[in-house]
């Protein structure tokens, strides 16, 4: 009897333990809505995926607002929600730099010299996390706050919608959280 | 043995779960603690949350209306 309760406590403890030990992921807390900080938040996490780490990217407030899809459209928003829907960036295609915008200039030139020096675009690097089994992740509060929809957001095979909880639940078992 | 109940209905991420920590002094082993939330994100959550701290999520399910009831055992 003795012996039955100890190995019912130990397998309660190896359960907490694998429940709190670290796994080979990064996760990352995408919060900027720029060009720039958008290209470095992919070209790391493809970059981790294809070194063999699982990789969360948790997109929240300017961030998430980048995960719209340019066609698509949403019905039913309110006033403040089409306010900005109007003024955030819809798509990838319309990101400003964080520095050196120039009214737009500076946005181009970057994706030129990238298409020139074959980094590739936003959206293959999309397609590219997509084959790799990245996850992104959409914070439900700042997508509510800012009065975006479901339906108006990218087709992505990985793609949840989740609270602080789940990405602090993932956060605290990476080996490494990076905040853009 | 006790079925305790929480409402946190009109409470966004992350009050629900804040609410659950803040009523844990009044739960003992083996009692069940059932929340109403209609935050679209509770359902991930607290199932996220119960992993994390070794609690035993019962069920959470959606009343079709977007609310969301669950059973934890504590």
């Amino acid at each position: 009897m003795d012996m039955q309760e100890q190995i019912i406590t130990l397998q309660k403890e190896v359960e907490n333990l694998k429940c709190q030990c670290t796994e080979d992921r990064l996760t990352m807390i995408v919060f900027s809505g720029e060009l720039d900080k958008i290209i470095a938040a992919f070209i790391i996490a493809t970059g981790a995926a294809s070194m063999g780490t699982k990789v969360s990217m948790f997109f929240t407030f300017w961030g998430s607002a980048t995960l719209r899809a340019p066609q698509k459209k949403a019905k039913g928003k309110n006033l403040i929600g089409k306010m900005f829907g109007m003024m955030l960036p819809k798509g990838f295609k319309h990101l400003k730099l964080s520095n050196m915008n120039m009214a737009g200039i500076g946005a181009v030139m970057i994706k030129d010299i990238m298409k020139k020096k074959k980094v590739p675009s936003l959206d293959e690097m999309l397609e590219i996390a997509e084959e790799l089994e990245v996850q992104i992740s959409i914070c439900e509060m700042s997508m509510d706050l800012m009065g975006m929809k479901r339906e108006e957001m990218i087709d992505y095979k990985f793609l949840r919608y989740c609270g602080v909880a789940t990405f602090l639940n993932d956060a605290l078992k990476s080996k490494s959280t990076l905040f853009i | 043995m006790a079925v305790k109940e929480l409402n946190c209905e009109g409470l966004k991420c992350p009050q629900p779960i804040l609410k659950v920590v803040a009523f844990i002094p009044q739960m003992e082993a083996g009692d069940i603690l059932e929340i109403k939330a209609d935050c679209p994100s509770f359902p991930t959550d607290i199932k996220a949350w119960c992993a994390r701290t070794g609690k035993t999520l019962l069920f959470c399910m959606d009343d079709g209306t977007g609310c969301h009831s669950a059973q934890i055992q504590f």
